[in-house]
């Protein structure tokens, strides 16, 4: 019973940080946001105590069923919002992502605790947990990073044309944009990294060989290569400003292929979904 | 009691006659004095672009013709030309008048940010003078609010309308912190220098500056607490720079791209902001190529202080609307303070018949209780608050002014509220 409670009070928590960071962006006044940022401590502590409820009760943490999938998905933007919070204040990056990480939460309580996502009882380890929260923090840092990536874009854009538009004069500088982006992919490459070992070593202990020809992998790889390439760039060539973000926007739609993509029009192909043999 | 705004403006007034009104801070509280018999709730706001009196006063034309008095003090006026410079609002557009005041829309420059304070000042001039009653406190407390909502939801203070200030916000958009930069100066012209001023305002201290005539780089070197430098030094030096505001007379691009490439290779990438404000230009077109550095001409700022103007222009009515809101907001506000005497006075009727009737009753019945005595006060107190609480309610919900006077005068006289103790 403690389960549903906790997960109800967490959207409701996010829910009021959606609704400060909201109130944040129509107003600009700080208050709104700091008020936003306590909400969003609160509903991250919440979520904390419900993946560990669900773990006692269920013996695995809440990746079983898609109500706790997309509860892991919010914690883990929460949790990186949060990061790129006290890396820096830009309060409009929580009025922007509040809301989406709000509706996700939403989505996932309208679905209830109920159809099992998990098909393969073997592969129910705790490495294997560790794989899905590394891969979903992974992918949340990549989100937020996209979205720093694009406002970097958009306004150097503007200020190279000499067009600074009304509206951009809330986003920050280049240059915080830059720190944050490259804070957002570092930490997100970590993530991803990580995920992909355990991903992969996961699946040869199962299928005694290497998933080459596994979609999700695959696109995983090639997702790490690009922000390497962003990387490499940065600091091998010296290279900055929109070049670089070229790499951020199209590792992200890689990402996004592999991470959403793949179960949606490839879910055969991931070993994730065959039987053991 | 009806709220007023009067006065002139650089609308309908020039120059020649608003400098005439402009007063020192005694002869301002010389003013709100003479005022206290007739408007003893005023304020008057003189600025440059303005001299207005705020009143709340139960004797309009004496107050206004107080006003007359004092103004024409400093300097007379012929009736015909009064008729032409005064407005005289009242009521919701006299709210409406001091609202747009507040928030800059009926300034020169339109989300000008000195006018709110210079009407915060009026209002503790008043505070001080002892002229601001409830209303006027009420009144101008919503104002400053409206002035910040205004400030806030919309772009109308946002984007700088001065060709300096664009180049500042420029600098801010591109470097953050933007006190850690360092500044090159080329060139001692007249705009760089504004610039520099404007940047060493916005709390940047490294300057370099650099001029053919070194004694010049100097001069302008102490003001700002930079280091004077020749110009081969500068150039010599252009990857340690951020920010470079060149001016100088040359035929020839003083910074061409070769040069700037080679700059920004040393830079690792890092961005590089030049404002060029030399004619003929001192950096080369083609620079604007290079990635991570953004070229401004003279052109280019004037051009986007212009289209500021606009985006200004077009916020203003986004501020209209919340002003406007505004205003209904007071109205109701100063509905329910006009209601207040009426409803205060009915409720102390109804109390007063209470409680003498229930002495009558007491006297009756000697052999009563305590408690049934306090059973029977408290009946009758509940019966007297349900009986009171709809008419209360609903009166204060009565918007339009007329209606709500009517209502009020209605009240009046059904339960003969303002009239002495009839002999019984």
């Amino acid at each position: 019973m403690a389960v549903p409670i906790l997960y109800a009070v967490s959207v409701l928590l996010l829910g009021l940080a959606a609704w400060a960071s909201l109130h944040y962006y129509r107003t600009l006044e700080e208050t709104h946001d700091q008020k936003a940022g306590n909400w969003l401590a609160c509903a991250l502590l919440v979520q904390t105590a419900f993946i560990a409820a669900q773990w006692f009760e269920t013996g695995y943490p809440p990746l079983l069923t898609l109500s706790g999938i997309l509860m892991v998905i919010t914690f883990s933007l929460g949790v990186v919002l949060w990061m790129g919070r006290l890396k820096a204040p830009v309060p409009l990056l929580t009025s922007l992502f509040m809301p989406l990480v709000f509706f996700l939460a939403l989505m996932g309580f309208s679905v209830q605790f109920k159809d099992s996502v998990f098909p393969n009882p073997s592969l129910m380890t705790i490495w294997m947990a560790f794989h899905i929260f590394s891969i979903f923090l992974g992918f949340a840092c990549f989100t937020l990073g996209f979205g720093v990536g694009l406002a970097f874009w958009i306004q150097e854009g503007q200020l190279k044309r000499h067009q600074v538009k009304a509206w951009s004069f809330r986003l920050p500088s280049l240059e915080l944009l830059d720190r944050l982006t490259v804070f957002f992919i570092g930490w997100g490459f970590l993530f991803w990294a990580v995920g992909l070992v355990l991903g992969t070593y996961q699946a040869f202990l199962v299928w005694h060989k290497l998933p080459l020809g596994d979609p999700k992998i695959l696109g995983a790889f090639l997702v790490l290569i690009i922000y390497a390439g962003f990387f490499l760039a940065r600091w091998g060539f010296k290279i900055r400003g929109r070049k670089t973000m070229v790499w951020v926007i199209g590792g992200y739609f890689l990402a996004l292929f592999t991470f959403v993509g793949v179960q949606v029009f490839l879910q055969t192909q991931h070993l994730f979904w065959k039987s053991v043999p | 009691m009806k709220f007023i705004a009067y006065g002139l403006n650089h609308r309908t007034a020039p120059v020649s006659v608003r400098e005439k009104y402009a007063l020192t801070p005694e002869q301002v509280g010389e003013a709100l004095s003479g005022l206290k018999a007739t408007a003893p709730q005023a304020v008057f706001l003189s600025t440059c672009n303005r001299v207005e009196f705020y009143l709340a006063t139960d004797h309009d034309q004496e107050s206004v013709e107080t006003v007359h008095r004092f103004l024409f003090k400093h300097h007379k006026l012929k009736p015909k030309e009064i008729a032409r410079y005064f407005y005289h609002y009242e009521g919701p557009e006299a709210f409406l008048h001091l609202f747009r005041v507040a928030s800059s829309l009926d300034s020169m420059v339109l989300g000008e940010a000195q006018i709110l304070g210079q009407v915060k000042e009026a209002y503790e001039a008043a505070s001080a003078a002892g002229t601001l009653g409830s209303t006027l406190n009420g009144v101008f407390h919503r104002a400053f609010a409206a002035a910040k909502r205004v400030r806030s939801q919309t772009e109308i203070a946002r984007m700088p309308t001065n060709v300096s200030s664009v180049a500042v916000s420029l600098a801010g958009k591109i470097f953050s912190p933007l006190s850690e930069r360092q500044v090159l100066l080329i060139g001692a012209g007249e705009m760089s220098e504004l610039t520099a001023k404007y940047l060493y305002d916005a709390g940047v201290r490294g300057f370099r500056i650099a001029n053919r005539t070194l004694e010049k780089a100097k001069t302008l070197a102490a003001s700002l607490g930079g280091k004077a430098m020749t110009l081969d030094e500068a150039l010599a030096g252009l990857s340690d720079v951020d920010i470079i505001l060149t001016s100088v007379a040359g035929a020839q691009p003083l910074l061409t791209k070769e040069k700037l490439e080679e700059a920004m290779r040393r830079r690792n990438g890092n961005s590089l902001f030049i404002i060029d404000t030399g004619v003929p230009r001192n950096v080369e077109e083609s620079a604007s190529e290079i990635g991570s550095l953004y070229l401004y001409n003279i052109d280019d700022l004037s051009q986007m202080a212009n289209r500021n103007r606009d985006e200004r222009q077009k916020a203003s009515q986004n501020a209209e609307a919340i002003l406007k809101e505004e205003v209904e907001k007071l109205c109701s506000w100063l509905n329910t303070l006009e209601l207040v005497p009426t409803v205060v006075r009915l409720r102390e009727k109804y109390e007063t018949a209470r409680k003498r009737e229930l002495e009558e009753f007491f006297q009756k019945n000697p052999a009563m209780g305590e408690k049934e005595r306090k059973a029977v006060e408290k009946l009758t107190h509940d019966l007297i608050g349900k009986l009171l609480h709809e008419p209360t309610v609903n009166i204060k919900k009565v918007f339009h002014e007329t209606d709500r006077f009517e209502y009020a005068r209605m009240l009046s006289e059904i339960f003969s509220l303002f009239e002495g103790p009839k002999d019984e």
